[in-house]
Formats: structure tokens, C-alpha cells, sequence
């Protein structure tokens, strides 16, 4: 599907007439536009050693546009995109241009009413979660209606029927979901004054597909559930969610018929100085998808994070990064933080903050089902054998003086590389690593920055060991040499370096970075949710303007 | 007011959430499938993206297979080996290299492989902007088209040298209904039962591979080029109409020829769309 200018012409038409209907209201309300544009392009040398998949096109290039109209209860947008043709590592479904995106709003006093394309979440998003992720080259915005409603303060209830992005088309499958968000304290006891505050919630999502199939009697409604609770008291934050999904066989789950569960569970508790967070979480069958034949990043109705700390420093955010597998995981992260004081030995005279983490997740423990339909059994509490991920760091930030501070962080990583990339063969990665970030600030202008980073196995491509230096004239230019250096490569022509020089000039709402040298084949993250890149070499436009 | 709004959310939440949950049987063997291959009919062309070292892959084999048993000589079916997965090693089990030069610019083009495998393309046809369907689907897919009427009739000649490995056949290209697009025909090759290894997840870790695996109808490659050539100039085409189109080629010593099949595609220019496909046995 893809709009014509005549249609965008139309809306932005029709936007300017609801204003005028309503310009009695709102004559005071100013009228603004505002948006965005970002346009990354690459160009794709031939490297056979790091095999860099040849481009035949040798630009690839990925850009949008999005423009925000408001006045007064009354808003609207659009967004263009074009992928011409779609950079290596990104859906090449994209291919193409046009306008995946338009909407228009009307919020009034309690209720707000939204037709055409719109991002929606229920409670954590275990059973609704459409969101844009740029980088990954993810988009499932829903395209449908949504009314939500505030009949009184504490009490919001949100009725959808959408159906959702995929691509530049949408996918079969209609989504229909309502939730409700109940802040105890406001609907219940207003007025009242309680050490406590509760907030509950409950949601339903029905996706409708046909069932054409010849052979399989296909289950056309496919509905799911969530509950959750949320209790705030004083430093104390404690929440839960739970989801249900009834009989879903899809191609992620092999066709299997057993229902589907997710369970997170989260506590946190901080003062100034120090902070703790456990959480746990349990996800069956979870795969949530608006079309049951889709398969990778794509036509996702839900939303699971990883239970593990998203990390940005490279070499562990690249090399390894954890994907959640929504078939099935059992996982749990303990994390403590506290500052060392001001003055004190370990303190001196800026203070030292400390960050222990620790996470894991496992497969569940399955056992085959007597009929080969519903796939397994598995009971809820039972951890399974099978390690999937470990994570372990401490982390050491401080500041000595007004021009020197540093960052030490050291790792201990097991990573199933066949399970959480489904491959086979690779086995499972035993890798300790080591970060060391300093920064120097020479004046007030001008900064350097350095970061040495180590990566130790003998699993897989070996050990890898990473450097950086950025240099930063503020408050506008930055450059900065990164390697990437494969050195305990088994085989001796693979030690390859992965050199990239990177540059960049901010001013007000621009941005333009140009990039120039290798990149490794890996997986790139963003919440637990991935994309293949392959290898490439050449040189990167990346300009980002907002107005 | 809070009554009214609570009993609003029963209502809202009651209305969207239907569902059908499905007690079993959970699947109609034998089905409702019209096989009846009297008189002219559509022929549906099911192309399997794989690769030896796609551990899914076996799945949609067996997919293939399912719509096989169904539908019979209904359905035409080719396995093109593409994209990392079908990449060889150098050393151990999976070093054949299946890949063609032809299949990897269909790869390349429709965007399969990218779109992680297995999956396939029933007939070449666009859903929306996307044909890639996963296998799970494509007896949905198949049961979608494959009872309305042929627009066009193929009928394939072939004569094989055994001794001088030379391959010609003639293809007979009948229009049934008016067709108002350029036409294009392409004569693929395809080589079934080639025993090499295949990985296979279904298996227990950490011997994921079956050794002597059959692989199906393995396309091999194009008499006339990844795309074919026109039919006949002009994008017009009446009922009635016949075209018959000479081809050529020389068997590599390595193919079976027992186990070799051509595979003719009729298809629309504009859009890609299989209008009718034949397959058929160079020694009968």
C-alpha cells in the first residue's frame, strides 16, 4: 500500500478545515509544524577477506522524513520513507518508497480519538507493543482507530482496532485490544493521603486471521491477556505482569497449539547513594505475531525485553549482545549501585560510583507433550538445564579531578551463540572482557577521550581487542578512530582489523557524520531485539536535521 | 459514574477479545482438495528458498511433500539453494555447493534469503508488496489459487542424448483466456533425490545433521537465463493463441540425468506472476 500525494494533499486539506470548525475553540491556540529528516547512505567497497556480500548498486541508502502539525486539541503527521535501494543489514522488504505513516488526532477534555497510523502500548507491552526502532529497521506501527478515555482522573481506558505495518504493506492479521489503567489511590480514595500507591492494569488483543489452510484447522481469533500491578512505597517499587495467549500455531512455534505465558516480576529499591533492582521474568511460547507465517523481526505484536542490562560499550554490545527468545526462557538480573561518598578514602574528592550486575537466563525444562499437536510440556517453575546467557560486571565510574575521569568495567560473559542467533555448530562462548574508558578535558573547549577494550575466548573467532580515540571541539566537531581487532583469530588471514574513522559536525538541530572503513558481520541489539548485519567496507553519510 | 465506567470496560474488553481456541481434531486429513487433473487446469509453482546448513529446512521440505501428497501433479516444485545458508565449507560435512548463479539472482531479487530461511514463493505472487510466504503458509496460499481456471496450457518435449549429454525441448505454450501483458518463459533445470548432508535442529544435539539426506528437486540452473525470454513480442495475448520455442543444453557429467526435470514457468512481466507452470522428466 502506498499513499499518493493526492492523498497526502487530502489529509493535510482536511487538517486545515477541522481547524477552521474549530477555530472558535481554539483561536488562541498557535499552529506549529514541526519534524525531522535523516538520511544514511553508504558506499560499498569490495572486501572479500572480512566477506563483505558485493553490492551491485555500490550505494545503498535509507532515508525519511516525518512533519508534526499541531493547533490547538487538533494534530496530525506524516512520514516518508525511502530505502533506495535498502542498506545492507536492513529488511530488504523496505525496498521502495512512500508514505507508511499519517495521522490525525483529536483530544477532547476526557477523550482523545486517533484515526490512521498511531504507537501503542498495553502496561509493559507483554501483549501490545507497536514502536519504531530506527536502527534496527523496525517499524509496526498500527494503522486503525484508537479512542482512548480519562472518564475520571486515575482511570484510562484505550479501545483499538488496527491492523499493523509491515513494510510498505500491512499484514493480514486485525488487531482488536482494549486497556484499562487503574491508579488506585486517585479512583478509590481520592483525597486520601496513603504511604502507598497502586496501580493496576488489564488488557486483551484478539488478532484475526483466516484460516485458509487445506490440512491444519487453524484457530482464526487468536486472543491474549495481560494483568498487572504496580506498588510504590516510598523507596520501594515493586511490579508485576503477567500474559496468557490461547492456542496460537504459527510458524515461530512450529504450528504447536499449547497456549502461550509470560511472566515478569521487578523490584527496585533506591536512596540517594544506593539502589538495588531484582527482577525475574519466564516467557512460554510467547511469540506474538499479527500474521502466523511471519518469521524474524517483523509483523511483532508484542514486546520482550531482555533480562539483562543493555550495555554500549562496543566490544560487549557488539560482539555477543543477548536476543530474547520468545519460545522460551527463564532469566533473572540483580543489580547493585552505590556511591561511595565525597571525601572519603575510596570517595576522594568527587566520589566513586559502583555498579555490580549479575544476570542469567536459561531455557525452560520441556518435556514432550503426549500429543505431538501441543508441542511440550514444561512446568512454570522449573528452570531448565540449558544455559543461555550469563552476564556478570562490575563497574567503576570516577571523577579525580576537573580534567580527568574514568570508566572501568570488567565482565565475565556465557554466551550460547547456536541458541540465541539459531545457528548450529558454534556452541557455547566462555569470554571475560575488560573496558577502560578515560576522558581527559584539556579546556573548556576541546576533550580526549580514550577507550582500550579486551575480549578473551578461545570459543568461536577467538579473542578481540578494541580501541578508541575521540577527540571533541565543542560544542560542534568530534572525530574518533575506532579498531576493532580480531587478534585470536584460530585462523591467521582472519586477524583482521576493523578500522573505522568516524567524523562529525552538530549545529542546532543538524547533524552530519561521515564514516569511512570496515564492519564486522554481527548482530546489532536494541532491547533485546535484533537484526543481522553483514560485513562491509566503505564510506558512511549519516545527516540528521530537526526542526 | 464508576459503575458506568467499569461496566464499559467489561463490555469493551468482552467485545475485543474473541477468540477460538481449538479442542482438536486440529487437523482435516484428506481435506476438501479438489485433485482432478481432466482437461486444462492451473498448475501452481511452489519455489523452496533452503540451504544445507539451514537446520529449519527440512521442515519446509516436509511442507512441500504435505502439499505434494495433497494436490498431486497440481503442483510444480522447485528447491533453489541460496544465501548463507547454502554457502559450502571448506572442510567437513556441508562442502557441495548447490548454489546456481541463476538461483542466487532470484534470491537477490524476490528476497528470500535475506528474509531468513526457509520460506518460498507460491507462483511468484506479490501479497501486497511481499512475496516471500513461509512455509507454514503455503498450503494456505496454494488452496487460495489453485481452483481457478488456467489462463494458459504448457506442454513440454524433451529429447536427451545419453551419449552426448545434449538436451532439447520443445515447449508448447497455449493461451487459454486473454492476457493483457508481456509474457515471459523461462525452462529452469531441477535435480531430484541428490543424497548430500543436511543439517536438521529436529534432531537431538549434537549430531544435528542427517548425512544421506534426499534432497528434492534441487534447481540447477536455467536453459534460457534466470528470467527467460519473451514468448512473443507484444504484450497482447488471445485465447487461442499457441507458441512453440525451442531450447538447448549440455548435461554436466556430474547431473543424474535419470533425476533430471524441466521446469517451464509462463509468467507476466509486469508483475512476476506465474500464469502457468509444467514440469517434466527428461527420460520418461
Amino acid at each position: 500500500m502506498s499513499y499518493s500525494l493526492k492523498t497526502v494533499l487530502a489529509l493535510l486539506l482536511f487538517g486545515g478545515l477541522l481547524n477552521s470548525l474549530y477555530s472558535q475553540n481554539i483561536l488562541t491556540d498557535q499552529a506549529e509544524l514541526h519534524g525531522n529528516f535523516q538520511l544514511d547512505a553508504q558506499y560499498y567497497n569490495i572486501d572479500t577477506l572480512i566477506g563483505a556480500p558485493i553490492v551491485p548498486e555500490k550505494i545503498l541508502s535509507n532515508g525519511f522524513m516525518n512533519l508534526w502539525y499541531t493547533k490547538g486539541n487538533f494534530s496530525a503527521g506524516i512520514r516518508y520513507e525511502n530505502y533506495l535501494n535498502v542498506m545492507q543489514g536492513f529488511d530488504s522488504r523496505f525496498k521502495g518508497s512512500g508514505i507508511p505513516f499519517r495521522f490525525a488526532t483529536y483530544t477532547n477534555d476526557k477523550l482523545e480519538a486517533t484515526v490512521g497510523n498511531f504507537y501503542e502500548q498495553f502496561g509493559g507491552g507483554l501483549i501490545l507493543r507497536a514502536y519504531e526502532e530506527r536502527g534496527l529497521g523496525f517499524d509496526n506501527v498500527l494503522d486503525g482507530a484508537r479512542v482512548k478515555y480519562e472518564p475520571i482522573q486515575g482511570l484510562v481506558i484505550k479501545a483499538l482496532v488496527a491492523r499493523q505495518r509491515a513494510f510498505f504493506s500491512l499484514s493480514p492479521g486485525i488487531l482488536r485490544g482494549s486497556d484499562i489503567e487503574v491508579n488506585v489511590n486517585d479512583v478509590f480514595f481520592a483525597g486520601k493521603q496513603f504511604k502507598t500507591r497502586v496501580v493496576i492494569g488489564a488488557s486483551a488483543l484478539s488478532r484475526y486471521q483466516d484460516d485458509q489452510d487445506p490440512v491444519y484447522n487453524l484457530p482464526e481469533n487468536v486472543a491474549a491477556f495481560g494483568g498487572r500491578l504496580n506498588v510504590i512505597r516510598g523507596k520501594f517499587n515493586v511490579a508485576a505482569e503477567y500474559g496468557y495467549k490461547i492456542n496460537d500455531p504459527s510458524a515461530t512455534n512450529k504450528l504447536i497449539y499449547r497456549p502461550g505465558q509470560a511472566l515478569n516480576l521487578s523490584a527496585t529499591y533506591s536512596t540517594k547513594g544506593f539502589g538495588i533492582l531484582v527482577s525475574a521474568k519466564r516467557l512460554d511460547n510467547f511469540d506474538f505475531r499479527s500474521d502466523r507465517a511471519a518469521t524474524g523481526n517483523a509483523n511483532n505484536i508484542n514486546f520482550l525485553p531482555a533480562a539483562t542490562r543493555q550495555h554500549t560499550y562496543n566490544l560487549p554490545a557488539t560482539i555477543y549482545p543477548y536476543a530474547t527468545q520468545p519460545n522460551g526462557e527463564m532469566g533473572y538480573q540483580v543489580e547493585l549501585s552505590w556511591k561511595i561518598k565525597k571525601g572519603s578514602l575510596l570517595g576522594g574528592k568527587y566520589g566513586t560510583e559502583i555498579t555490580i550486575n549479575a544476570s542469567g537466563t536459561n531455557g525452560l525444562d520441556k518435556s514432550p507433550s503426549d500429543n505431538d499437536t501441543l508441542g511440550y510440556e514444561s512446568e512454570f517453575f522449573k528452570v531448565g538445564k540449558e544455559v543461555y546467557f550469563r552476564d556478570y560486571h562490575i563497574e567503576i565510574h570516577k571523577k579525580f579531578n576537573k580534567s580527568w575521569k574514568s570508566t572501568l568495567m570488567l565482565l565475565y560473559w556465557v554466551y550460547n551463540k547456536d541458541v540465541v542467533q539459531g545457528l548450529k555448530g558454534f556452541g557455547t562462548i566462555y569470554a571475560p572482557m575488560a573496558v577502560l574508558d578515560v576522558a581527559y578535558k584539556i579546556n573548556d573547549k576541546n576533550t580526549i577521550r580514550i577507550e582500550a577494550q579486551s575480549l578473551l575466548t578461545k570459543q568461536d573467532e577467538g579473542s578481540w581487542a578494541m580501541g578508541l580515540i575521540e577527540y571533541t571541539y565543542s560544542p560542534n566537531w568530534f572525530v574518533a578512530i575506532v579498531d576493532q581487532y580480531n587478534f585470536g583469530n584460530q585462523i591467521e588471514d582472519k586477524r583482521i582489523h576493523y578500522l573505522t574513522l568516524n567524523a562529525g559536525f552538530m549545529r542546532k538541530g543538524n547533524r552530519i557524520m561521515v564514516g569511512y572503513g570496515r564492519q564486522r558481520a554481527g548482530i546489532f541489539c536494541v532491547g533485546g531485539v535484533c537484526r543481522n548485519v553483514p560485513a562491509s567496507n566503505g564510506l558512511t553519510i549519516s545527516i540528521l536535521s530537526s526542526f | 459514574m464508576k459503575t458506568k465506567a467499569f461496566l464499559a470496560i467489561v463490555i469493551l474488553i468482552s467485545i475485543f477479545s474473541s477468540c477460538d481456541k481449538i479442542d482438536g481434531p486440529y487437523s482435516n486429513a484428506g481435506g476438501d482438495t479438489d485433485t482432478s487433473t481432466s482437461g486444462f487446469f492451473r498448475k501452481v509453482l511452489v519455489e523452496d528458498f533452503t540451504g544445507h546448513k539451514c537446520g529449519n529446512c527440512p521442515d519446509a521440505g516436509e511442507a512441500l511433500k504435505q502439499l505434494k501428497a495433497l494436490y498431486g501433479g497440481k503442483i510444480v516444485t522447485m528447491a533453489v539453494h541460496a544465501g548463507f545458508f547454502a554457502e559450502p565449507n571448506s572442510g567437513g560435512l556441508f562442502t557441495y555447493d548447490f548454489r546456481t548463479s541463476e538461483g542466487t539472482e532470484l534470491d537477490q531479487f524476490f528476497g528470500n534469503s535475506n528474509a531468513g530461511l526457509p520460506n518460498g514463493l507460491i507462483n511468484r505472487k506479490f501479497y501486497d508488496a511481499n512475496p516471500i510466504v513461509n512455509f507454514v503458509d503455503w498450503a494456505s496460499k496454494v488452496n487460495e489459487i489453485i481452483n481457478t481456471p488456467a489462463d494458459a496450457w504448457i506442454t513440454m518435449d524433451p529429447t536427451y542424448n545419453g551419449d552426448s549429454r545434449s538436451l532439447d525441448v520443445t515447449v508448447n505454450s497455449k493461451i487459454l483466456s486473454s492476457i493483457s501483458d508481456s509474457l515471459q518463459l523461462a525452462v529452469y533445470i531441477t535435480e531430484d533425490s541428490i543424497v548430500r548432508p543436511q543439517a536438521d535442529y529436529s534432531l537431538p544435539s549434537p549430531n544435528q545433521y542427517i548425512p544421506e539426506y534426499v534432497h528434492r528437486h534441487a534447481f540447477r540452473g536455467s536453459m534460457n537465463g534466470t528470467w527467460g525470454t519473451p514468448l512473443s513480442v507484444g504484450n497482447s495475448f488471445n485465447a487461442g493463441q499457441e507458441f512453440n520455442t525451442q531450447y538447448s543444453f549440455n548435461l554436466p557429467s556430474e547431473w543424474n540425468a535419470n533425476k533430471i526435470q524441466l521446469v517451464a514457468v509462463l509468467y507476466k512481466v509486469s508483475t512476476r506472476e506465474v500464469v502457468q507452470a509444467e514440469e517434466v522428466h527428461i527420460i520418461e
